[in-house]
């Protein structure tokens, strides 16, 4: 729909910023690319968000992760696994979500904070994510409870919700058959772009969510709700495996250094 | 998912079938029921059956103040809605929130992959807009109501026709259907689902699961494509994880169905549309 425009408008850039409240659905005056290849917030396309990982926020949860991916912090916490009620099932653990966002979490305050659809189908997503992902089979007839709260929430809330999971999970200390990493991957301008951030995903260009096990290799959740041609599906889904691996990586690197600290005080 | 009250036997049956790739209905497990689709007298209106599933689509228009973040496009509804016979197969109190995701993801597929001009539906920017709303009712219910609703849902839209519209200034003046021919509405493509029921820990595939393999199933890919290769949607429902390999089978799969799905469906529109014109014809010679 939008029409390449002048680069040269680097000050048009901040002036928008400064003056505009509501959200537009895109943005006219200035690429989401530059000519040099830096995006809006100077990334370039192969880059991720800055990623800030702390364990054990919640002294009381079993395990815990606060995490700042860009300009989304969140906090994941972990309790279980506990005896589970009357539906639980004989062989396995029973994984629910609860999903919810702070009302100041987006720039104008938000009155429904949980329970509307886009919570509904997060917790729906993420808990048959874990479902598999967790080594169930270790708690028999329990029940494993993860809660999700949104402090600042920058478009696509899904992939560090799971990524963020993934590291309450390992603090508290649950099995698991392999992390578990999400990332976004759009494509604009004639070239794939990952980790969007929430003006890159408001474009109506094509978009992929991809989940994998970044180690076994195993596709656990793949979304896309635009269309796309085959062939830029292949680049895409190439360019979000990539973007995955980096955040494993970085995900690895938190908990060693995690574990590093905590084998220090001893 | 889906009610899983099944026998345990019957369960086992039908994934020993599977191993043998035999399904209860004979089919090989890549190849739909027949599809038959007819259109009703009212414009908009279309009955799909997919073997014994059949949903009924209706279609309806209002004007209305559009988005105020996309003040020059019409706006498209899109709604599933349950019937006795699906409350009867799903579980008591989950049955909405399954009806719910799935018609969020007709929506999200016919919506979002841009199959209709939703800026031809503009009348007057900022002010006036079509509102096209589908409706989805599930008449009756075998397996597979992600694929039989979604194609429900593009007929209808294919076959329905909204008034004509004058404006002169900032008066918008609709002109009743014996004033002019009401217009129909302009489909860039048209984005057509498959599901594939996942089973034993997606080792065996089948594309439009009936009931009884719906209930033994692991879990759902559905592929929104259309002929051209293009991908609409990509979903997966239940416990389910796939290597990237077994995935671009998938699409290959799926494109061969899409495009001679796409063919019958355009051909019964064709078809649809002479009968029409034969009969206007009739009625002004008469």
């Amino acid at each position: 729909m939008t029409t390449a425009m002048d680069t040269s408008s680097v000050t048009k850039n901040k002036r928008n910023e400064l003056t505009s409240t509501s959200t537009t659905d895109y943005i006219s005056g200035f690429d989401l690319i530059s000519i040099e290849g830096y995006r809006q917030d100077g990334r370039k396309h192969d880059e991720l968000r800055n990623f800030r990982v702390s364990f054990n926020v919640v002294p009381d949860a079993d395990g815990s992760c606060y995490m700042e991916h860009g300009n989304c912090k969140l906090l994941a916490t972990i309790y279980g696994p506990y005896e589970g009620e009357s539906r639980s099932n004989q062989e396995q653990a029973v994984i629910t979500c609860d999903f919810s966002m702070t009302s100041y979490c987006v720039s104008e305050r938000r009155l429904r904070t949980f329970g509307d659809m886009k919570s509904q189908k997060l917790q729906m997503a993420i808990q048959r994510v874990f479902q598999q992902a967790v080594i169930t089979e270790t708690y028999p007839k329990s029940q494993i409870d993860i809660y999700l709260k949104i402090l600042q929430s920058d478009g696509n809330d899904y992939c560090p919700c799971v990524n963020a999971t993934t590291l309450a999970f390992i603090n508290a200390g649950i099995p698991m058959k392999d992390f578990v990493c999400s990332s976004t991957v759009g494509y604009i301008q004639n070239k794939c772009i990952i980790d969007l951030n929430q003006q890159e995903e408001q474009q109506k260009s094509p978009q992929l969510t991809l989940t994998i096990m970044p180690q076994r290799e195993d596709i656990v959740g793949l979304s896309c709700e635009s269309r796309v041609h085959h062939d830029i599906y292949n680049e895409m889904l190439d360019a979000a495996t990539r973007a995955n691996l980096q955040l494993f990586n970085l995900m690895k690197q938190a908990v060693f250094q995690q574990l590093k600290t905590a084998l220090h005080v001893l | 998912m889906a009610s899983k009250v099944i026998g345990k036997c019957e369960e086992k049956f039908i994934i020993r079938c599977l191993r043998d790739r035999q399904r209860l209905d004979h089919r090989l497990p890549f190849v739909t029921r027949d599809i038959k689709i007819e259109f009703r007298e009212e414009y908009g209106s279309a009955v799909v059956s997919l073997g014994l599933t059949k949903v009924l689509a209706q279609t309806c228009c209002k004007i209305v103040k559009p988005k105020e973040t996309r003040p020059n496009e019409g706006r498209l509804r899109l709604q599933l809605k349950n019937s006795h016979n699906m409350v009867f197969n799903f579980e008591t109190g989950r049955q909405t929130q399954w009806t719910t995701l799935m018609s969020r993801h007709l929506l999200q597929n016919i919506r979002d992959s841009g199959c209709v001009d939703m800026e031809s539906l503009c009348i007057l920017a900022h002010e006036h807009v079509w509102e096209i709303s589908v409706n989805l009712h599930v008449v009756d219910y075998d397996g597979n109501i992600l694929d039989c609703a979604n194609l429900a849902a593009l007929c209808a839209l294919a076959h329905f026709r909204y008034p004509a519209v004058t404006v002169t200034g900032t008066d918008v003046h609709v002109h009743s259907l014996t004033e002019r021919n009401p217009q129909p509405i302009r489909i860039l493509h048209y984005p057509i689902m498959i599901s594939f029921a996942l089973f034993e820990d997606g080792e065996y595939m089948l594309i439009d699961a009936r009931e009884a393999e719906e209930k033994v199933m692991e879990g759902l890919f559905a592929i929104g494509m259309n002929q051209h290769k293009e991908l609409s949607t990509l979903a997966m429902f239940g416990e389910i994880c796939l290597t990237r390999d077994q995935i671009e089978n998938c699409i290959s799969l799926a494109h061969h169905l899409v495009r001679d799905i796409t063919t019958e469906m355009r051909s019964t529109l064709e078809k649809n549309r002479e009968e029409q014109l034969q009969l206007i014809q009739a009625i002004n010679h008469r």
